[in-house]
């Protein structure tokens, strides 16, 4: 049914609600699980965080249905992976592939290159050596619902991250055998998600050319073992370590390399933040300068106990986080259970891998009943740390110091 | 000779100084350092993959609220997203509505005229948004 549909769109250009009706099986009912309390009629707030259970997922805060914006639960950071089945899920257009054959599914690779190729889901299973990598990734407006004054786009908290491990093909190796001609300045990488309308853009993210040869990247057709979810990009998936999962292009179809860079509104208009450090800009004067969003800020985020939690007083609490950065290194995490009057280091769990999230974890016994503000900060190897001040109009690449409300009771 | 008393002199600091700064630097790690599970590496069940994955995707609704507008927000708006979209966000205010809406028409090539435009953003407003508040009297241009 995903092929009818999206060749229909094709073919008309444009999608009527009298198809998205015929199009969309109206069942949505049976597939909400909990709902958040709040009635599905006008007027509500911006809290409606139903449950929901996509195809090959489990349940998850649903942000939006079409195209499907699903959040991860805090919970499942607790391990060291993000289960594939909890793991987030953001696409632009409606027009997301719900239907993928391998016997026809091939990712070329086109442009300035030697040879132009297309590659079978077994072509980079088989003739690239397979590399291993765990790596966290987020959406560029994850915990975008917390910037005040609030910024439109999805409202994520902090669950649009996730952690994995990937098998796959190392993007340089693919390059090479492609053969990149001389002049090649960027790589630019698409999906089988299509636009809705002729005049929508394409979603096409570009990386530099010295950027896609450096070995690090890969095509991955291995997510924790599985293959990729659906909704995760089966059947492969650029993962560009350290770097905001809109590099990372989901079911990749096209790898184009580029004599003059690309420009289009994924490049000039979307995906950008302001020069300053911390993407950081004055609601009422917003900053002239932009730039593409790029590497992971350096950012700690509480995991348990969870927002408004009640402790006892006098109990032992196990605090546990995460920290990440853009793969130089996590060092150091400090506590505070004092707003940020006085700070202990938390205890950093193992290295995982180098793009990896480092966990962290410490105790509290807390001694008094009352509110508390615990707050928690990282510093990686080069020293980048947290601020507490940072608001951008897009909402992108939250990386202030995080408060935790806690309520200690008797 | 007092040369060489000062050099060794200042050897011993400088060696000192730098044994305090890795001691310190491992004794940190090492005192953040918890015994923690040996990592699970999954087996790949690559092998199981099946030549044809196909999902269908639900409707979820919510339906729109009626009024004016809506009709228009129905056949346009809705080709790209659904009303969750909208639902999901803040209640703004009518300017930020007015830039969301034509950022759809700039950026995305919603089919929206002029129009259609204003119809579309009096209808965002009349059910999840509210009215621009003017600037107090008082308050100054930075």
């Amino acid at each position: 049914m995903g092929y009818l549909r999206r060749d229909f769109l094709k073919a008309t250009g444009m999608l009527g609600l009298g198809a998205l009706v015929a199009g969309c099986k109206n069942a949505s009912i049976a597939r909400t699980v909990i709902d958040a309390g709040v009635p599905e009629t006008k007027g509500m707030g911006s809290n409606l965080r139903p449950w929901a259970r996509f195809p090959e997922k489990t349940d998850l805060m649903m942000i939006a249905d079409r195209p499907p914006l699903l959040e991860t639960p805090l919970h499942y950071f607790l391990q060291d992976l993000t289960p594939n089945e909890a793991y987030f899920v953001r696409w632009h257009y409606a027009g997301l592939p719900t239907r993928i054959d391998l016997k026809t599914f091939r990712t070329q690779v086109i442009g300035a290159v030697d040879r132009p190729l297309q590659l079978s889901f077994d072509d980079l299973r088989t003739k690239f050596e397979p590399v291993t990598l765990t790596a966290f990734s987020q959406c560029s407006g994850n915990s975008r619902s917390f910037f005040r004054p609030q910024v439109p786009g999805a409202q994520w908290t902090n669950g649009a991250m996730g952690n994995a491990r990937y098998v796959g093909a190392r993007l340089k190796d693919v390059l090479n055998a492609a053969g990149v001609k001389a002049g090649a300045v960027e790589v630019s990488f698409r999906g089988v998600d299509i636009p809705p309308l002729q005049a929508s853009p394409h979603f096409e993210k570009p990386l530099t050319i010295d950027h896609a040869l450096d070995g690090e990247s890969i095509i991955a057709y291995e997510m924790n073992g599985a293959p990729f979810p659906m909704l995760n990009g089966f059947p492969v998936r650029l993962v560009v370590p350290g770097w905001f999962a809109t590099y990372w292009v989901k079911c990749l179809s096209e790898i184009t390399v580029r004599t003059e860079p690309l420009h289009n509104f994924w490049v000039d208009t979307a995906y950008r933040v302001p020069t300053t450090p911390d993407y950081n800009e004055d609601p009422t004067h917003p900053s002239e300068q932009s730039t593409p969003i790029t590497r992971h800020l350096t950012r700690a985020v509480f995991v348990t106990p969870e927002p408004s939690a009640q402790v006892k007083k006098d109990a032992p609490v196990e605090i546990q986080g995460i920290a990440v950065d853009d793969g130089t290194g996590i060092r150091r995490v400090e506590a505070s259970m004092d707003g940020g009057r006085t700070w202990v280091d938390a205890a950093l769990d193992r290295v995982i891998d180098k793009y990896s999230w480092r966990r962290w974890r410490m105790n509290w016994r807390p001694t008094d009943v009352g509110h508390y503000s615990l707050q928690c900060r990282a510093t990686n190897a080069a020293g980048e740390t947290q601020t507490t001040s940072q608001w951008n109009h897009g909402g992108y690449g939250r990386s202030i110091i995080q408060t935790l409300d806690v309520e200690v009771l008797a | 000779m007092q040369t060489l008393r000062v050099a060794v002199v200042l050897l011993c600091v400088a060696v000192a100084m730098l044994a305090y700064a890795l001691w310190g630097r491992s004794g940190r790690e090492r005192s953040a350092a918890l015994p923690t599970p040996a990592p699970v590496i999954p087996v790949s069940q690559l092998t199981q993959v099946k030549p044809v994955k196909e999902i269908e995707l639900d409707y979820h609704g919510p339906d729109l609220p009626p009024g004016p507008g809506q009709d228009i927000f129905a056949t346009q708006c809705v080709i790209c997203h659904s009303a969750r979209y909208v639902l999901n966000q803040p209640t703004f205010p009518r300017k930020i509505w007015m830039a969301e809406v034509h950022k759809m028409v700039k950026g995305y090539g919603a089919p929206i005229d002029p129009v259609q435009e204003k119809v579309i953003v009096n209808y965002l407003v009349s059910w999840h948004g509210k009215e621009d508040v003017p600037a107090p009297a008082n308050s100054m241009p930075r």
